[in-house]
């Protein structure tokens, strides 16, 4: 989040200054995909304000389009580099940008997920013109992104951040859908959202496959920190924190598959354990 | 070429009335033939529904043909005209066009914006067309009839809103589990509330059907309606924990259901919700029950006030729709009458062309190709072509001369008005 208010507070000429560095042709590419994300985004708001099928029906084919186009940008940025071994922050947001797409056309091609691409396609813009502008910021220097396990660490620390992003959307989105049945107070945003049964399928699976990746990400981690200080664990507060939100998350599945917790409870463990991820993931840092 | 209309609906006809003007789907062929050798029109089509019969047809004047077809529609039902002539309207022209798109587009339905109407319109389209009688008139203004229909119902909510309990349970109940396929459902009741809301539910395609009441022999005959299952009254709740959407309607006194109940059943549901629909006066189900978590209870006064809500949101988009249908109406008003005018426009650019070429002709058969004489054949030519196109309407004009609408009508033709003004 603070690397997000630092880019959008550069102003126009800085932008314009750093895109002539560029090569025009991935420049072109970049802004028909950034354009397009940000015309799926406003055709997902209104059909939220509206209810226009039709406008619907096309912001579909423009979330495919765009979603085409995304994957032969990643596979062309790939072809490039052709050079994984070491931290690069561009292809991290670019690649949440995508799978934030990716997951939410799949699961709206079998769920019918209407409005809920209001909030989920400004976070894939958001990602993609993050991934952007790191592209002219060269790796780090610092001896600690020389390990290996830095790059898959930090990538799949960003992929688990993705999907919990995806979860918290839908657990928002859950509560405002079920407030409204509850309390019997409906706006007129209430046949545009899925039903609450899809929601929290959805989340779950979000929430499974986060954990997972953030397992992963955990474990990469500590791998990481023995390569580089010889210990596992240092009480490093980012550890700490992660753990911390790793349990709220594990709590959640253990609820949702052996206790069978649903609705409310389980999307307000989602919800604090996505705060605490946030907080790791911008206001702590590394001791 | 103009379209006329003729029926009764529920406006200005009672039920009784209605009643005996219904014609059955087998019954239609034999209407429209006979329909059609007592009035002489050609083109034909029935719409029968509970709240209107109408006849759609066209003919050059359709006024001409307003008495034959009056008696045509009451001998097809064995009525006097006398009896029935209060409650028919007859309308010509553009009135019949746009009565014709009100009512596929549910404006002029007795619940606006039910969907229904749209599904009858297409089938006594279908029925002309198989007894021969839409052919190319009346098939243009029955598409147009659907295009209209579907653009009121993209353009504006005026179908979006529940305005019936048993559709307002239903969009709830999608709103909660989605797919309503694999939910199960219990019907604690088996009156005619009760079924006309059970109707509703199970055409969102519900299959799993239980139906309780005090006595078992009407659950039995209600549930085989609906391929559903009888359980006994006394132990209903032990089916709680299987179902999603719990309905009730039944004269009891006492709550059916209470919270302990619910709650009891929640625990054993592991957390998936219910949806709990009151329509019973006095209440069936504790108040309380909403409570819990992921139980959602709506009880008469709860659907009630969606319905009252819903039917004011119609009413303003039905003033949208009513201004798409008038649109429409004009715009195929307009492309019908220039489709009648087709062929005179043809037969005056036939007879114009013909007047150019008798000139042409003489002009390439001039030998005189100096500068002088090419002026003096070019001056015949266009003399001659003034001349022969002028010829026919000043005859016309001497001959009507104390015609006042004659004259008015070349006025206008050639703009003379316009012209003398400037």
């Amino acid at each position: 989040m603070f690397s997000l208010s630092f880019y959008l507070s550069l102003n126009y000429g800085a932008v314009k200054a750093l895109a002539e560095l560029k090569n025009p042709m991935e420049l072109y590419f970049f802004n028909i995909i950034l354009i397009l994300y940000l015309v799926v985004s406003l055709g997902y708001l209104f059909y939220l304000v509206f209810e226009n099928e039709t406008i619907l029906k096309y912001t579909r084919h423009l979330t495919t389009a765009v979603l085409v186009l995304h994957t032969l940008f990643l596979g062309g940025y790939l072809y490039q580099t052709q050079e994984l071994n070491r931290f690069d922050p561009s292809f991290v947001y670019i690649l949440c940008a995508w799978l934030l797409a990716l997951v939410y056309s799949i699961y709206n091609f079998k769920y019918k997920l209407k409005a809920v691409g209001v909030l989920v396609f400004p976070g894939a813009t958001i990602f993609f013109f993050l991934g952007y502008f790191n592209l002219r910021i060269q790796p780090s220097p610092s001896v600690l992104l020389t390990s290996p396990w830095a790059s898959i660490h930090i990538v799949l620390s960003f992929l688990s951040l993705s999907v919990f992003v995806l979860s918290f959307i839908l657990a928002i989105l859950f509560f405002l859908q079920e407030f409204q049945i509850k309390h019997k107070k409906f706006l007129s945003v209430f046949t545009r959202l899925p039903s609450l049964e899809t929601m929290d399928i959805i989340h779950a699976r979000a929430m499974s496959a986060g954990f997972l990746l953030l397992t992963l990400a955990i474990i990469t981690g500590a791998m990481w920190a023995y390569s580089v200080r010889g210990v596992i664990f240092y009480k490093d507060p980012r550890q700490l924190w992660t753990i911390g939100a790793w349990l709220i998350y594990g709590l959640f599945l253990q609820g949702r598959y052996s206790a069978k917790w649903r609705g409310r409870r389980g999307m307000l463990l989602s919800c604090l354990g996505f705060v605490i991820i946030i907080f790791t993931f911008v206001g702590v840092r590394h001791s | 070429m103009k379209y006329f209309v003729l029926g009764v609906n529920h406006h200005k006809a009672p039920i009784e009335v209605r009643g005996r003007l219904a014609v059955s789907k087998s019954d239609t062929p034999l209407f429209l033939s006979h329909f059609k050798i007592q009035s002489g029109v050609e083109e034909l089509a029935i719409l029968s529904t509970c709240n209107r019969v109408e006849v759609y047809g066209t003919a050059d004047a359709p006024v001409d043909y307003e008495n034959k077809v009056r008696l045509a529609f009451a001998e097809g039902f064995g009525i006097t005209l006398e009896e029935l002539n209060p409650y028919l309207y007859y309308l010509v022209d553009s009135a019949a066009i746009e009565h014709g798109f009100r009512v596929a587009s549910s404006l002029d339905s007795m619940i606006v914006g039910e969907p229904q109407i749209l599904g009858q319109f297409k089938h006594a389209y279908q029925e002309a067309a198989q007894c021969q009688m839409a052919k190319g008139h009346l098939h243009k203004f029955f598409h147009r009839s659907f295009h209209v229909a579907k653009r009121v119902r993209t353009d504006t909510e005026l179908a979006k809103n529940p305005v019936s309990f048993g559709f307002a349970a239903a969009t709830l109940a999608k709103q909660i589990f989605g797919d309503l396929n694999a939910v199960g459902l219990l019907m604690i009741g088996a009156g005619k509330m009760a079924e006309l809301m059970l109707r509703h539910l199970a055409e969102l395609g519900i299959q799993k059907i239980f139906v309780t009441n005090r006595t078992h022999a009407k659950a039995v005959d209600l549930a085989q309606c609906f391929n559903g299952e009888a359980i006994p009254y006394e132990n209903f709740d032990r089916w709680l924990p299987d179902i999603e959407i719990v309905l009730t309607c039944t004269e009891a006194n006492q709550f059916l259901l209470t919270k302990t109940q619910v709650g009891k059943a929640m625990r054993v549901r592991a957390g998936k919700s219910l949806f709990v629909v009151d329509v019973a006066v006095p209440r069936n189900v504790e108040p309380e029950v909403n409570e819990l978590e992921n139980v959602y209870l709506y009880n008469i006064d709860d659907l009630g006030h969606i319905i009252v809500e819903n039917r004011k949101k119609r009413e303003q988009e039905a003033k949208l729709a009513e201004e798409i249908v008038r649109q429409e109406a004009f715009k195929f008003r307009r492309e019908t009458l220039q489709l009648n005018a087709a062929p005179l426009l043809s037969s005056l650019s036939q007879k114009m062309e013909n007047f150019r070429q008798q000139e042409l002709s003489k002009f390439v058969n001039s030998k005189s190709l100096d500068e002088a004489g090419f002026r003096e054949a070019l001056e015949k030519v266009t003399h001659g072509l003034v001349h022969k196109i002028l010829h026919d309407p000043m005859m016309v004009i001497k001959e009507h001369s104390d015609d006042e609408e004659v004259l008015r009508m070349v006025k206008e033709l050639f703009r003379l008005e316009e012209e003398g003004s400037n």
